[in-house]
């Protein structure tokens, strides 16, 4: 086996092998935390859809609690998400619950009061 | 002996009739087409005991929504051994509407499904129909351990039909199989909770199905096998090209 063959192997070796700890073994910085991810706004033809997940990666159980209003409307809701869960939110918004055109929404950790996420959506029907 | 009974049914309920009148032989049907229905009928022997049988059969039209109280005015007026002063309330009925709450392998509805066990099956489409007509709901998802995974926040529409979606891989790898369940609650009334609650009374209406492993892939196999295929098929490319060819 030619040298050349013999270093194309092993690299193909070294590039599965980081391929498989990518995936199985990620990489963390060791810093505990929450986030909101994969959030997106999807416009059809009679709603709007709002979607986001919150990853828990506090080492510990967490509970969160997620704020909703639009139209004078508002809704609460708990999440308890164990270490390293996934959870997902899901707002269907419709053009009769958004009389101002804007809606609102807050992720609170534990008690805080402060909240670790908060947005606001600005929702036009056309 | 000779007590009428009159049970008022309200008129938007429809397809009422009567279904046993036993006791009440010459019980008649009235009203309807605008107007509350009316059961009149009078005890053919002396009521000697405490039941007596007439029931009758209605149907409440589409959006009409679950846990909905209705009340079937029913009093019984008569003589007998005891003078009766006044009308006196036999029995009131209140009437509970059911909903219906299944998943599906398929958006358009069309199969029913409470067992995803194939890679291909990742998605449990959900569909009920006999909600309040445009009312807020949202739909909690939980897995085999009965933790929450997904809040559906979704409205019915105007003939009271409820649908939402669960897509299995966004937990890969967090999510338990088993028996999950989609548990439907009204905005107002309750939320779902953080942890699955059987039978719960908050609680619209549940359905549960199974979900394997196999619905909910630890990874995306076929991204990863691409990705690696490309990766290696890169790399001896590249070193092709570097091929130096030695005149022998």
């Amino acid at each position: 086996m030619s040298r050349l063959r013999i270093i194309l192997v092993a690299s193909l070796v070294i590039l599965g092998v980081l391929v498989v700890f990518t995936v199985f073994r990620p990489m963390v910085s060791g810093e505990k935390y929450s986030k909101v991810s994969r959030e997106s706004v999807i416009q059809r033809e009679d709603e709007w859809i709002i979607q986001y997940s919150i990853v828990n990666r506090e080492g510990k159980d967490m509970n969160y609690i997620i704020n909703w209003s639009a139209g004078g409307e508002t809704y609460s809701e708990r999440v308890l998400l164990k270490d390293g869960g996934i959870f997902t939110y899901i707002q269907h918004v419709y053009p009769e619950t958004v009389k101002e055109g804007k809606a609102h929404l807050s992720i609170h950790k534990g008690g805080e009061a402060t909240p670790f996420e908060e947005s606001t959506y600005y929702i036009r029907f056309d | 002996m000779n007590g009428t009974l009159d049970i008022t049914i309200p008129e938007e309920f429809t397809n009422v009739a009567l279904v046993d009148y036993t006791d009440f032989s010459n019980a008649n049907l009235s009203g309807g087409s605008g107007s509350d229905w009316t059961i009149s009928g009078t005890n053919d022997v002396a009521i000697k005991n405490s039941v007596d049988h007439l029931s009758f059969q209605a149907t409440t039209p589409a959006g009409y929504g679950v846990n909905t109280q209705w009340e079937f005015d029913t009093r019984f007026t008569g003589t007998g051994g005891k003078e009766v002063s006044g009308v006196d309330y036999i029995t009131e009925a209140n009437v509970l509407v059911q909903v219906t709450w299944e998943s599906y392998n398929d958006a358009a509805h069309q199969n029913q499904d409470d067992l995803f066990d194939q890679a291909g099956e990742d998605t449990a489409y959900m569909f009920g129909k006999g909600y309040e007509a445009s009312t807020a709901y949202h739909v909690g998802y939980y897995d085999g351990d009965g933790a929450k995974l997904l809040s559906d926040g979704v409205s019915s529409n105007s003939t009271g039909d409820l649908s939402s979606l669960c897509y299995f891989p966004t937990y890969q790898g967090s999510a338990v199989a088993g028996t999950w369940h989609s548990v439907v609650y009204k905005d107002g009334v309750a939320s779902p909770p953080e942890t699955y609650i059987a039978s719960d009374p908050d609680s619209v209406v549940e359905d549960s199905f199974e979900v394997t492993a196999e619905a909910i892939p630890e990874f995306p196999t076929v991204i990863s096998a691409i990705a690696v295929a490309g990766a290696c098929g890169g790399i001896y490319f590249w070193m092709r090209r570097r091929l130096v060819y030695v005149k022998a």
